[in-house]
């Protein structure tokens, strides 16, 4: 848990990237800042031992109640299709993902 | 004094209602009068639409009149948080991203609430992605809490609450992560309840943070709590999560008393910090608890102190998961001018999410990146097992838990939104139920000095809303509290 100003920079650099976010280098120290902070209160949680500990992903232990996996129309494509920012024809249209340059 | 159509709780207006001594339609229009007269001074409504509610009350008003498929929520006028899903009319989620978002189908909830013959009048403020204690967090504005227009409703369901407070509504339905129904009731003084996780279906409420999130009632009393407990309980085989266990009428046995029901009162919700007339309130409650019949004892949730840290790790977490969708091409808004794919997804989710949204998924992301995932988010959910046992350790004594909503009454608008800290230590009696999946109600318990409300929360055994309700209803008719209404004034006090 390093968590140095330094190194804090650097790591909402990452964050940024990976979450698809891109911040002026004042927004960033901002966000570095409590970034900062915050995971500083988490050291709280260093003061038990959990390694014998199970870890719990979900409040109730019921296993998730899976329907069958089968097709079936949804009757709503063409409303979904109207709501995407951009289209052409029954595509959602993206601008160019392969650097040509 | 004579009590407006707008004051009158739901029970009150449907008995009205079924003798024809009012008509939805006359008691739809009289929440659009207030609604038009108070709420711009409180900023409760995203979206209004009352030009489908009238209709909606009309067609009520003939199955009144035919006495045809009436349920008790027939031709009451309601409104939701702006988080659920409504065909047809714009679901925002309080963000700009979303800001011409309509959806193109409903939420479970939406549906049922369709069938119970219900008036829907809008859509209602709260923080951007039900992120936030204090409703400072939406993109469209602060909601102003009724009881002192300078102080926050409790958040994330702000407006919701608010709207209750002010008779803007009959009733809503929240969401509470982290306790987004219960510190916003205790804070407007009204009734809030999350009910057990799974058993309300989460199809089609816009996710926050997946294992943690539940829909519950928000209300002006117990009994209408219960009655819209009732319209929307039970399984969903849209909801993986949605619990298949048998749904009771959560009406029958409110009336029963509390005579030999075991209460705890857990230690660690008593600690300093906590506003002393909130503790004396409280403590006033659980000595009128005793007086009603209840055995009271002192229990300890010994992992308590540790809830706020496993929360803000978890739910962040589990929240740039689930934002991960808002990238700009299928549906929302996106930014303009990308040059590549790459560049719309960042130019739409940084012009898009506000700060406090953005602060999550950068704690959230990082958590769970390589190197931190072992250290942060992986010991969270272990503490977080810790937090469940405490509580079932507990139950194995007592019936329910009773405990403080909050540690303060509503604060400043302002007062806490620079410090992220303070804000989330707000959440700290309302965090551990949702950790826990179990179900917990707030309801009016006293007020300040300065007449502002205070909660009492009270926490229940996986799956039994209904001792809960029963244990509220009978404090709640010894009392006076919830009948108290808002002043709708600034106040110059300054705590």
């Amino acid at each position: 848990m390093t968590t140095t100003p330094a190194h804090m920079d650097d790591a909402i650099e990452h964050v940024a990237e990976l979450a698809k976010l891109k911040f002026p280098d004042d927004v960033r120290e901002h966000y570095a800042r409590k970034l900062q902070m915050i995971l500083e209160s988490m050291k709280k949680l260093n003061d038990i031992d959990v390694s014998h500990i199970t870890p719990t992903s979900h409040a109730v232990n019921a296993e998730g109640s899976l329907r069958p996996d089968e097709a079936k129309p949804s009757g709503i494509a063409d409303a979904l299709l109207q709501l995407a920012p951009e289209r052409d024809g029954p595509f959602v249209q993206v601008p160019k993902v392969i650097d040509a340059s | 004094m004579t009590t407006s159509l707008t004051q009158l709780t739901i029970h009150e207006s449907h008995e009205r209602l079924k003798t024809g001594d009012v008509t939805s339609e006359e008691l739809t229009q009289a929440y659009i009068k207030r609604i038009e007269a108070v709420d711009p001074q409180l900023n409760c409504y995203l979206t209004r639409v009352f030009d489908s509610a009238l209709l909606q009350a009309k067609k009520a008003d003939a199955q009144l009149k035919q006495k045809s498929d009436v349920t008790p929520l027939t031709g009451i006028p309601l409104a939701l948080k702006d988080i659920f899903i409504t065909k047809g009319i714009r679901t925002t989620c309080a963000s700009k991203l979303l800001d011409n978002y309509i959806p193109p189908y409903n939420s479970t909830v939406a549906e049922k609430l369709d069938r119970s013959g219900a008036v829907l009048l809008g859509k209602l403020n709260m923080d951007e992605f039900a992120m936030g204690s204090s409703n400072e967090h939406s993109a469209y504005g602060p909601v102003k809490n009724p009881w002192d227009l300078t102080r926050t409703p409790g958040g994330s369901s702000g407006g919701s609450a608010a709207a209750i407070a002010a008779d803007l509504c009959a009733g809503t339905f929240g969401t509470d992560t982290g306790g987004s129904i219960r510190q916003p009731a205790a804070m407007c003084g009204i009734v809030g309840m999350k009910p057990t996780y799974g058993r309300v279906s989460r199809y089609g409420i816009i996710a926050f943070a997946s294992s943690l999130d539940q829909v519950g009632p928000m209300a002006k009393d117990v009994m209408d709590c219960a009655l819209l407990l009732n319209a929307i309980t039970g399984h969903d085989a849209r909801d993986a999560t949605s619990i298949a266990a048998p749904v009771p009428d959560y009406t029958h046995g409110l009336q029963s008393g509390i005579k030999g029901l075991t209460i705890g009162v857990p230690r660690e919700y008593f600690i300093d910090g906590i506003d002393p007339q909130i503790e004396n309130h409280v403590r006033s409650a659980i000595d009128q608890l005793k007086l009603l019949g209840a055995n009271i004892v002192e229990i300890s949730l010994p992992h308590t102190e540790y809830a706020v840290p496993v929360y803000y790790t978890i739910a962040p977490a589990e929240a740039s998961s689930n934002l991960a969708r808002y990238d700009g091409v299928r549906y929302g808004k996106a930014a303009p001018g990308a040059v590549d794919l790459a560049d719309l997804f960042k130019r739409t989710r940084t012009e898009g999410f506000g700060p406090e949204v953005t602060l999550r998924i950068i704690i959230g992301t990082f958590v769970l990146s390589a190197g931190y995932y072992d250290a942060y988010y992986l010991k969270a959910q272990k503490v977080r097992t810790l937090i469940k046992q405490d509580f079932l350790k507990a139950f194995h004594n007592v019936d329910a838990i009773v405990a403080p909503t909050a540690p303060t009454a509503a604060f400043k608008l302002g007062e806490k939104s620079n410090d992220p800290l303070q804000m989330y230590l707000n959440d700290i009696f309302t965090i551990p139920a949702n950790l826990a999946g179990l179900p917990g109600i707030s309801l009016p318990c006293g007020l300040t000095e300065n007449n502002l409300p205070i909660g009492l929360q009270l926490i229940g055994k996986p799956l039994d809303e209904a001792t809960l309700l029963r244990i509220a209803y009978a404090y709640e008719q010894s009392t006076e509290w919830h009948t108290k209404k808002p002043s709708m004034q600034k106040s110059d006090a300054k705590k």
